[in-house]
């Protein structure tokens, strides 16, 4: 919101603060000024308003004229003019020698000296509008002013001083800030400076008080508007703006419309209260102003020219059956002030800023108006500013209207506050803060900011907030923040905060997974949680998505990882090894829905840590030695390998893991399992596979890719602790053994039958070689390592092992050894 | 006599013969064979010593025997000598025919890299532990009750709109947690006080993806509570954090705000780490970053957890985990961090 520095020191004196010095002090203490910038060109005086007495031909040149101007009672000037719009007569801008005005060709400033032209003296210049930095249309001639006299001050009464805008964040606790008189009234109470109040006082207008109509106020819901007030002008002759209105509006972003329009569009600004005016004579002698909710499918014709559709949300004024506007965001067109308007009524009211806010929302329209509303309009200066705008257009208009006449204010509702009281110790306020103020100290500051002390009494303050300030400061705390703000952040001393007892540690298990991946060189992946809608029907949809594509919660980690794979495929990276660590969402049993939900603490959510990781090429940085062919089923097998090591770094036994083949839309039918650990019972705990063929070739992958998924919410109660086992010092003995096997033997069922007929002298087993025989046939060899930590084991007791471990194969597959 | 001078003369024959055939021996087989020839059972030299014993003269028997052992002795010697000196020759020559260009590339497999966002998200862990503060998690999917009851937010403040939050399927009340202030709450009601956490994690917003802002976001939540918590603590902290992150001592600039769950509230500016507040890119001319918000705990906030929170205070922080990467990084455009570029990640 743009604040004008020139504005504020109409309420607060800022002769000692500069505009950055302002922004600096309000940014800590306040309200963020995000920027300061200015406004208009920088004109520097003497500038005065002069009188044409003379016009007559320059002796040596055609294009320019020489003048004699009155600039005084007294003085009388020579300057030379090159414009030809002036007559004699004419009141005119007189720049004189010291001034600084605007190059009309290029807006660099252009010293006033005195000087000699074509050999005649010229003691000054005669300005156009653009040298003044004005940007009126007709810049091109002198600036022929009205009502102006010889020797008026035109710095001041054309208001050609350059302005500083600060641009302040609203907040949206601060109401009563979002206006100059509030704003300045921030700041007195920040510097300790008097708060000089607008100008209200309408007495000496009194002649022009006449009681010439009635105008009957009549609110449907008190709840919806608690204050409503209507005032009319008549014998009203449409009169240009006066320029400083327009001069201060147009330094905030606010377009000049219009007296009437710009006079309340500045008391918005000024105070903060939206108003309203109406065209009387639109509105068919009827006198009654009616506060209530739209019917469905009323229609009004907005001033943007738009028709609404209004239904019960929307608040309106209406005259019997006809909306007159849209209470709190925008009038309506057909009783619109326009330049034949002879009169007025305005209306400055308090509305509801629920009720504003989802009018608002339900038309998806706003105004500088709506937004105030929105935050809470300060009741208590709903008169204020009606008798202000009546102030500023009294002020204003007479001199052009003298015949214009003001009704009484009529009203409806309450104006009265609920005032509170609230009580605070010091040392409460000093035990939060940090600091050792005293009660005189705290009472002065609160003073400052507006707060009535009701009683100092034992050690305590009561107070009462300002009337403005009723919607954020309603407890203790309320009061707390005050004195800090007031104090200054900056100023309170930082403070080492106690050590206390730490919780357990929480190790996360992902991390230790995390470093291995990364170390057998993958690059880690976060993808969004939000993934397109897929065909489970359990998901957790997102009822206001912000697009299809971030649509459901995800319940596998595997779309977001080929999501990246093909980003980075279609990037033409050849290898590519990826990993991510994050969460999956799924409806707990789904049958106990009901129930469950009803306790509007619990979700019925599971979330579930997993990790995923996906391999494609060899991620070698270029082989210039050799080349290794691999076999096209080994990124399988090499991902397994790797899977291994991660569930071996979790602290989990890998003799206790099985695998077992699934079924996965993404994953080759013949190439793909699923993994479970058993512990006491078989849990599932992930699953592995290689890019289905129809995946690779929608991908168009010239190598085979392979990724898995893991659970870690369940690899975690797996986890055990290293625990130190004494070195055996005795010699491992190996032996080796090949076994014929049919191919639908699987090589871990082999394998766990080998451990479970071995002697607890069996240290390791472990596949050396696979050979195929046949079709139906692969000779597998194992090496089995022996070792008794005792004794040294002689080759009989190593005979009697493995003729035990054959027998038993035998006994139970068909296999022969070789 | 003549017989002895000719058994000199023969014996030194055979020396001068042997060193003067050494000379041209360059290869170990070479050399066996030199000695084999003038030093093994059959050699000259051997045949020689076998006529030794014909000699009838002790005297020169003596002699001679000593001038045999004499030069066996220097050949023995130039035998050993040669033998090293070829050794040495052999190793050279090996080092020679080995050497390589040492600088060819190193052959390695590609080193993996973390997400940038969890270097940040270990970064800031690691900072608060040190300060004491627990790490702890709580659940994305959140209800209205933890995201906005709890935290003294009212039932009609605007944050709870569709607009602004994301709403779900599984029931009316249950939702995407906007901010991770959701844990404070949860930790709160399990724990009693004192209390001192802090908790990392994803939150929702309703908002459309561009340079700035993405739907998806991580935030750091710090809550301590005990009794006589004060605001210039929470000041220390913060600041102890800021120097820490960045690795330097930088001002901060703690600036009233409005948070209906702290009170008083404190937005933190510090100082630009890149510009020292003389304006730059990064800070967009503003010389300071808005770093985190910050407050005491609102007493309604205490009041809710139940009694035995009701005479603690408290102060909490939070702040935005891609905020804090994009300054330390220097990356312009949040949607990098979930494209997923492997140009982009290998860069961390």
């Amino acid at each position: 919101m743009k604040f004008s520095y020139s504005w504020l020191n109409d309420f607060v004196n800022l002769s000692n603060i500069s505009p950055q010095a302002l922004a600096d002090k309000l940014t800590n203490y306040a309200f963020e000024v995000e920027e300061v910038s200015t406004y208009g060109a920088n004109i520097v005086g003497p500038i005065i308003a002069g009188k044409i007495l003379e016009i007559n031909p320059h002796p040596n040149a055609d294009k320019i004229r020489l003048t004699k101007v009155q600039i005084t009672d007294t003085e009388i000037r020579d300057i030379v003019c090159g414009a030809w719009n002036i007559e004699v007569g004419n009141v005119v801008p007189v720049a004189l020698p010291g001034a600084l005005v605007l190059n009309r060709h290029d807006n660099s400033v252009l010293p006033i000296k005195k000087s000699k032209i074509r050999g005649q003296t010229s003691d000054g210049m005669l300005c156009s509008p653009a040298e003044l930095g004005l940007n009126n249309n007709d810049s091109n001639g002198i600036y022929i002013l009205d009502n102006f006299y010889p020797g008026q001050n035109l710095i001041e009464n054309l208001y050609l001083n350059q302005d500083f805008i600060l641009h302040i964040e609203p907040r949206s606790n601060r109401p009563d800030a979002l206006s100059h008189f509030g704003m300045a009234r921030e700041i007195a109470a920040i510097y300790d400076l008097p708060l000089i109040e607008p100008q209200t006082n309408l007495d000496k207008f009194k002649q022009h008080y006449e009681n010439f109509l009635k105008l009957n106020i009549i609110i449907e819901n008190f709840d919806d508007c608690p204050y409503f007030l209507l005032v009319a002008l008549k014998n009203f002759k449409t009169l240009p703006s006066p320029l400083k209105i327009q001069r201060r509006l147009e330094s905030i972003g606010v377009r000049s419309i219009n007296f009437i329009v710009d006079i309340t569009n500045y008391v918005l600004h000024e105070m903060g209260q939206p108003m309203h005016a109406y065209d009387y004579n639109k509105l068919n002698q009827n006198n009654n102003f009616i506060v209530r909710k739209a019917l469905p499918n009323e229609i009004i014709t907005a001033i943007d020219n738009r028709e609404k559709i209004l239904d019960s949300t929307n608040l309106i004024i209406a005259n019997d059956n006809l909306p007159l506007s849209i209470a709190g965001i925008m009038g309506g067109k057909d009783s619109e002030i326009s330049d034949t308007t002879n009169t007025i009524v305005l209306e400055s009211a308090t509305f509801n800023a629920k009720t504003i806010r989802h009018s608002s929302r339900k038309l998806g329209l706003s105004s500088d108006s709506s937004l105030r509303f929105e935050r809470g309009v300060i009741k208590a200066y709903n008169l204020n500013s009606l008798q202000r705008a009546l102030y500023l257009i009294l002020n204003y208009g007479l001199t052009q209207n003298p015949d214009l006449k003001y009704s009484a204010v009529f009203a409806q509702g309450n104006s009265e506050n609920d005032l509170i009281e609230l009580t605070v110790s010091p040392s409460k306020i000093n035990n939060t803060l940090g600091l050792a103020l005293t009660i005189d100290q705290i009472s002065n500051m609160l003073m400052r900011l507006g707060f009535k002390i009701v009683s100092t009494a034992n050690n305590e303050l009561v107070v009462t907030p300002p009337n403005y300030r009723l919607k954020d400061i309603t407890s203790p705390i309320d009061v707390i923040e005050e004195i800090a703000r007031l104090y200054g952040y900056e100023n309170i001393p930082l403070n080492k905060a106690d050590s206390i007892d730490s919780l357990p540690l929480n190790t996360n298990i992902s991390n230790m997974a995390k470093s291995v991946l990364v170390g057998y060189g993958f690059n880690e992946i976060w993808t969004s949680s939000l993934i397109p809608k897929n065909i489970s029907a359990n998901s957790i949809r997102v009822l206001n998505p912000i697009s299809r594509d971030h649509e459901v919660l995800r319940e596998s980690l595997i779309p977001g990882l080929i999501e990246v794979f093909k980003y980075n495929l279609d990037r033409q990276y050849k290898d590519i090894w990826i990993f991510e660590n994050a969460f999956t969402y799924t409806i707990k049993d789904n049958n106990n829905n009901s129930t469950q939900s009803l306790n509007p603490k619990r979700t019925n959510v599971q979330e579930t840590r997993m990790l995923s990781a996906l391999i494609y090429g060899n991620n070698e940085n270029s082989n210039w030695l050799a080349h290794t062919k691999e076999l096209d089923y080994s990124t399988y097998f090499r991902l397994k390998g790797i899977l291994e090591n991660v569930l071996a770094s979790l602290g989990m036994d890998l003799n206790l893991i099985t695998y077992e083949i699934i079924n996965h839309p993404q994953l080759h039918p013949g190439r793909s399992a699923k993994f479970a650990y058993n512990a006491n019972v078989k849990t599932d705990i992930g699953i592995i596979g290689e890019f289905h063929p129809q995946l690779n070739n929608k991908f168009n992958l010239k190598n085979r890719a392979s990724l898995f998924e893991l659970d870690l919410n369940k690899c975690e109660q797996f986890k055990t602790k290293a625990k130190f086992k004494p070195i055996a010092v005795t010699p491992v003995v190996s032996r080796d053994i090949t076994i014929d096997v049919l191919k639908n033997l699987l090589q871990q069922d082999l394998k766990s039958a080998i451990i479970n007929y071995a002697d607890s002298k069996l240290i390791n087993c472990e596949l050396t070689s696979r050979y195929q025989l046949n079709e139906n046939t692969t000779s597998l060899t194992y090496r089995l390592n022996f070792q008794d930590p005792q004794a040294t084991l002689t080759s009989i007791e190593i005979d009697s092992y493995i003729d035990l471990i054959k027998l038993n194969l035998s006994k139970n597959y068909q296999v022969s050894f070789r | 006599m003549v017989f002895n001078e000719n058994f000199e003369i023969e014996l030194n024959n055979i020396k001068n013969e042997a060193l003067t055939k050494l000379t041209d021996i360059n290869k170990i087989d070479l050399l066996e064979i030199w000695k084999q020839e003038y030093l093994g059972r059959k050699s000259k030299f051997n045949d020689l010593l076998k006529l030794l014993g014909k000699i009838d003269s002790i005297e020169q028997k003596k002699f001679m025997g000593e001038l045999a052992n004499k030069i066996k002795e220097v050949l023995n010697q130039a035998y050993e000598n040669c033998q090293q000196s070829l050794y040495e020759l052999e190793i050279t020559k090996q080092i020679e025919s080995e050497s390589i260009d040492i600088t060819l590339p190193g052959l390695n497999r590609k080193s993996g890299h973390y997400h940038p966002l969890s270097l940040i998200c270990e970064a800031i862990g690691d900072i608060f532990q040190g300060m004491g503060f627990n790490q702890v998690f709580g659940p994305e999917v959140e209800t209205n009750y933890y995201n906005f009851d709890a935290l003294n937010i009212d039932f009609d403040h605007p944050a709870r709109d569709e607009q602004d939050t994301f709403y779900t399927n599984v029931a009316p009340h249950v939702l995407l947690r906007s901010q991770t202030s959701t844990v404070q709450i949860r930790a709160m009601e399990k724990t009693n006080p004192p209390l001192k956490i802090i908790s990392i994690g994803r939150v929702y917003r309703n908002e459309e993806i561009n340079a700035r802002k993405y739907p998806i976001f991580h935030q750091v939540e710090g809550l301590y509570v005990n009794k006589n918590v004060n605001f210039g603590q929470l000041k220390w902290t913060l600041q102890k954090f800021i120097n820490l992150f960045f690795e330097r001592d930088l001002k901060t600039r703690f600036r009233p705000d409005f948070f209906p769950f702290t009170e008083p509230s404190a937005e933190v500016d510090c100082e630009c780490p890149f510009c020292e507040t003389q304006g730059c890119k990064t800070c967009g001319y503003k010389g300071w970053l808005e770093i985190l918000g910050c407050g005491m705990v609102h007493p309604n906030v205490l009041k809710n957890i139940g009694s035995n929170y009701e005479n603690a205070e408290g102060f909490a922080f939070g702040m935005g985990v891609e905020r804090l990467a994009m300054i330390k990084f220097g990356i312009n455009d949040i949607r990098y961090f979930y494209n997923n570029d492997i140009r982009f990640i290998e860069q961390f």
